[in-house]
This record gives structure tokens, sequence and C-alpha cells, in this order.
């Protein structure tokens, strides 16, 4: 039955056009992120931090906006110093090369103004920790360094007007090498974009040899393919295209990227939520201390890009056993291949359904379950993403034996 | 000598429309047996009968004396259906291959099928781009590729041009010279006659086997009751 499988794609072109689709929309998104690095700044932000405006402008310049990093982050563990032990000597402290950074972080590192900013403690400190991680490990920081906002807080962030306009500036990071740009796929969904594309070429599931009164499955059957084998085969075919596919097309990707801005470090830090001791604050405020450990018992901590690859992609492959699966059973219903293939296409949508406890869709957010930023949503203290990542794949395997189990008449053998 | 093969009592029906009403067929020696009823009488669902892709409410069907499971099926008859059976994105040489990995067949033998039923022009072509004559020769090839002692074939010749007619009728009468037992279904009588003698008419929910020498079409019209001559309404006589 592999070899099937294999006759039936071998003169196919689909599969090649479909990973170029994947390679220009990666590459576009990937265009229009550099494009926006460029112009974070408008002129109510170059009002408020002018700093900011002429650091932003510089990314223009990148090989000197990197040069000049080592010095920043430097800089940053001085200023941490120097805002816990002698905050009056501050000022003589700053290095030249990190006025620019100070006007932007420096209140904030040192846990001033925070509320001005319609930000809560635990940004803050997720921020400097996140700083402290790069400097330690000598990341080069992507640019601008943003705010770690996650989505609560950016739902209830509520700034003086005047404020206003500076503080998705402030919160967003533009992915600007390989490797964070795969990042940003998982993070906004872009991925499951990829399987939506795959599944408009491929989504057929076994409706082609269910259509016409089930023509080819009977010709199957009489060449000892029967129902179990033609549907467990098919769904591994499910699998490895979108496999083939996304890997060729982000193999492809990352050479280009290589090429433009470079891969990126895989042990840049990513936030993720796990039980832990409260956070200590270095300031001495009991609401900004509350606020820090808002999620508590959970807390931020940081990850390795490379791990964070490793749980999404797994997420990832979880989805695609899923998708496989739920495309069988549309096929099994519906039994016409192109109304298969629009509803395979249709149904990773649910997937961007609002997170919240009562959508059973927010689970396969891959960001969401990777990072546990999941266990805030639905309230719990635990690590869901095995849980999430085994009920995945059981899901898929529950729905691939109801298909198995629901042959046709013509799949049925000889009654006995 | 086992029968080669053997329908008793069979019943089978559609809801309220009956088709075989305590059929009974046997086939004792190998040759080539037309298949012959009218429209919905019956003849594509005793095919399916045979191979077990439909079953039957009563009765027992044995190939060379054992029920027909689907591993006696497999191991016996090659069955060709309809062109809707083949993957149009597939070319012929896709699905001879196919058939000869399922068959365990050497790649060799596909070469010789190829050559000898003349489909060198159009097999590494996709399915898609076939005339209605170019999938039939595939589909008997495929048949024949199946290497079984029971070929039944199901309307070979609809729709057939007169170069592809001829090119089934050539199989057919060389395989008349083989071992094999073929069951072809048809309506064409002309065709059938000039490549066998035997029918098994489906008449009245039963199967029928006759030896016929001559004159099949006034066989047909006696069993089915057809009106051969047809008066149009603008000739008949003024009252």
């Amino acid at each position: 039955m592999f070899l099937l499988e294999w006759l039936q794609h071998k003169h196919s072109t689909i599969l090649f056009t479909v990973i170029g689709l994947l390679l220009v929309g990666a590459i576009g998104y990937y265009e229009y992120s550099l494009y926006q690095q460029t112009q974070v700044a408008d002129e109510t932000a170059a009002e408020w931090y002018p700093g900011m405006l002429a650091l932003v402008k510089k990314t223009r310049d990148k090989k000197a906006l990197y040069k000049k990093f080592p010095d920043v982050l430097l800089a940053v563990k001085e200023q941490h110093a120097l805002a816990t032990h002698n905050a009056a000597a501050e000022q003589k402290a700053v290095t030249p090369s990190f006025v620019d950074f100070t006007h932007y972080f420096s209140p904030i590192i040192r846990g001033q103004h925070a509320e001005q900013l319609g930000f809560v403690a635990g940004e803050v400190q997720a921020t400097r920790h996140e700083l402290m991680y790069l400097q330690k490990n000598h990341i080069t920081a992507m640019f601008p360094i943003a705010f770690l906002a996650n989505p609560k807080t950016a739902e209830s962030v509520n700034p003086p007007l005047a404020l206003a306009p500076i503080i998705p500036i402030m919160t967003t990071s533009y992915y600007e090498n390989g490797w964070y740009q795969v990042w940003d796929w998982f993070r906004t969904g872009g991925i499951i974009f990829g399987l939506i594309t795959i599944n408009l070429a491929f989504g057929t599931g076994v409706a082609e040899e269910l259509q016409n009164g089930a023509q080819r499955l009977r010709f199957l059957r009489l060449h000892q393919v029967n129902w179990w084998r033609l549907v467990t085969t098919r769904w591994l075919s499910l699998i490895a295209i979108p496999i083939v596919s996304l890997v060729a097309a982000t193999g492809l990707f990352l050479g280009y990227s290589l090429m433009r801005t470079g891969l990126g470090d895989l042990r840049y830090p990513v936030q993720h939520w796990i039980t832990g001791p409260p956070w200590d604050t270095l300031f001495n405020d009991v609401r900004l201390r509350e606020a820090m450990n808002y999620f508590a018992p959970l807390r931020i901590e940081l990850m390795p890009l490379s791990q964070y690859l490793l749980l999404a992609g797994a997420l990832l492959l979880a989805i695609i056993c899923l998708n496989a699966a739920i495309i069988l059973l549309v096929s099994r219903i519906v039994k016409q291949p192109l109304v298969t293939q629009v509803l395979s296409a249709l149904w990773p949508f649910l997937i961007f359904l609002p997170i919240n406890a009562h959508n059973p869709f927010s689970y396969l957010n891959i960001d969401t379950s990777a990072t546990n930023y999941i266990a805030t949503v639905v309230d719990t203290t635990q690590t869901l993403y095995w849980p999430i990542l085994g009920s995945i794949f059981l899901a898929a395997l529950l729905i691939l034996g109801v298909v198995i189990l629901w042959r046709p008449a013509v799949a049925k053998g000889v009654r006995k | 000598m086992t029968d080669i093969l053997t329908i008793q009592d069979l019943i089978f029906g559609y809801r309220h429309t009956p088709v075989y009403e305590n059929a009974t067929l046997t086939l004792d020696h190998p040759g080539i047996y037309g298949l012959v009823g009218p429209n919905g009488s019956g003849k594509t669902t005793l095919l399916n009968l045979i191979t077990g892709l439909q079953h039957p409410q009563h009765g027992t069907i044995t190939i060379a004396g054992q029920p027909n499971r689907d591993a006696v099926v497999f191991e016996h008859v090659a069955y060709v259906q309809d062109s809707r059976v083949l993957y149009p994105s597939m070319t012929g040489l896709d699905h001879l291959r196919f058939v000869a990995h399922q068959r365990r067949r050497p790649a060799a033998d596909i070469d010789r099928f190829i050559q000898n039923l003349q489909l060198t022009t159009f097999v590494h072509r996709a399915v898609r781009t076939y005339s209605l004559g170019q999938k039939q020769r595939l589909l008997i090839a495929l048949g024949l590729l199946d290497n079984t002692p029971i070929l039944l074939l199901d309307e070979p010749l609809n729709g057939l041009d007169p170069d592809s007619t001829m090119a089934v009728r050539s199989i057919l009468t060389a395989l008349s010279k083989t071992q094999r037992t073929v069951i072809v279904s048809s309506h064409n009588l002309d065709e059938l006659t000039k490549v066998t003698t035997e029918i098994i008419f489906v008449v009245d929910h039963q199967l029928q086997l006759e030896h016929l020498t001559k004159d099949v079409e006034a066989r047909y019209t006696a069993l089915y009751h057809q009106q051969t001559t047809i008066t149009l309404p603008d000739e008949e006589a003024p009252s």
C-alpha cells in the first residue's frame, strides 16, 4: 500500500508547488517583519522617547547596533547594581554607550514609573530577567528590546492617553533572524496556516476511494488492500506529507535567512510558566511585589529557544497526526474529494478561537501549551504540556480508530 | 474433479427488488463464458457476489471448491471493473507496478504485458489523458497480470471504438486458447458470439447456462420477450 501512495505522488508537482508557496509565505512574512522593525518609531514615540527613536534608527545599520549591544548589556548589569546598592551614584556610572538605552529602560529596570507606563512589575521583572539572561550567555538581543508583556497584561494595560501609542512599540518584538522567525510562526499560529495550505492541496483522505460507489475501494480490496491497511497507510501518508512540506520549506527558509540576517541564537530566552517560589523583589513596595507574583505559585521562567522549538515541534507533530485523522473522518463522512479538501482546510481555524478555559481548541495553540501559559488560563499550577501532548495523540488515535471501525459496506468481508 | 465455480441457491435482492432467487450455476471447465441479461438484471451484481464485494442473503458461492473468502478470491479471481477504479494522476505503468507488487510478480512481466498488449504508446502517461479504449485495455492488462485461473470482465466492450473493440476481441480469443475461465458480461451479442458459444443468461432471477452455436439474438429475444421490430408512430397505417 505504501507503494501505491508513492506512485500516486511521484509524478505530482503539487508537493513542490506547496513547498514553494510555504517558502514564499515565510519569506514574505520575514521581510515584512524586518521592514516593520525599521518603522517602529512614529512621531509620538519620538516626542516621548527621543533616545529610543535614535536607537531605532540605528537598526538600519545592524553591524553597528550589534557591536553596541555588549556594552548595553554590561550597562544593564551596572544599572542593576546601582539600583540596588547606590541609587545616588547611578547617573555617574552610566556609560556613554548606554545613554540611549537608559532613556528607554532605566526607570523600568529600577522599578520606577512602571505604573505610569501602565505595566505591572511582573513585566518589569520578566524583562529584567531576560536582559540578565542575555548578558550572562552573551546573546545578542533582538532589537529593539521589547517588554515581555503577556497576553493578560496586554489586555488589561491602561496607560495614560498620551503614552498609549508607545505601549505597542515597547511590547512588540521583531523576529529578525531565521530561528526567531520559526519561533514567531509557532507564537502567531503561522505554522497552522502552513498546515491549512497543505490540507487544501492534499486533504482528500479516502474520499477518492469512496466516491463513485467506492469503485477504487473494490479494486484495492481485490488486491489485498483491506480497509484497515488503506486507512492506516493513508493516515501515515497524511502525516508524512505535511512533515516533508514543512521541513523542506523551513530548511529553505533558514538558508535564505542565513544569507539575509543570520539564523540567530538557539539559546535565546523564551518565557514559560512553571511552579516556583515567589520572586524576590528589588523594589521595596508591597504592591509591586504582589504584581510581580501575579501568577503565583506559577512564575515566569526562561528556557532556551532550542528547548522551546523541540516542545513546540512535538506539539505540531501531534496536531499533524490529529489533522490526518480528522481528514480521514471527514472524507469518510462526505466521500467527496473537493468537499473534504475544503473542510480539512477549515477545521484548523478553530485553533484561532479566543483562548479560554471552556474552549478545547485552546490546548491546540502551540505557543500557549509549549510555554505552559495555558496553565494560567485554566487556573492550575500544573505543567500541562505532557498531558496536552498525550491527549492530542490520543484524540488522533481515537478518531483513527473510529474511521477504521466504520468500514464501508464494500470493505466488509464475506459473511460466512 | 473440482468445479471451477459453483453457485448454489443464491438469494440476493435490493430492498423490495429481488435480483436472484435460488439461482444456481456450475462452471466445470475452462473457457470463455458470456454473461447476458437486460440492464438491471444483475450481471454486475453477480460478479460482485462472486468476488465477495457484495454478500448473498442466502446460498453459497464456491471457487475451486472453497467458499469465496477474500484470500480464495485473491488467489483465484481477477475482476476487471469499470474504469472508475483507475487513479487519474497515476500512469498506466504505475497501475501495472502496483498490481505486480501485490501479486509478487517480477518487473520483467510488466514489460512483457506492455509489449504483448500494445500499451507502449500510452502506458507512461497519466490515466486522466486516456481514451476509454486505452483505459479498457489497461484494465484488461491489470486483470491478466493478476494471472488467476478465473477472470471476470464487466462490460469490457462498452463505448469502445472499432480499433479497441478489435483489440479486446483479440485478447479474448487468445484467452480462449488458455486454461483460464473467463466470464464476460456484455450487451454486445455480436461480439460475444465471435469469442464464445457458452452464454450465461440472467433470466427470471435465475442463471441459465446455454451452449449456442447460432442465432444468439433470437434466443435473447425469446428469453426476454423483446420486441425486435419497432414501428415509428408516423408510419402507422391510418385508421
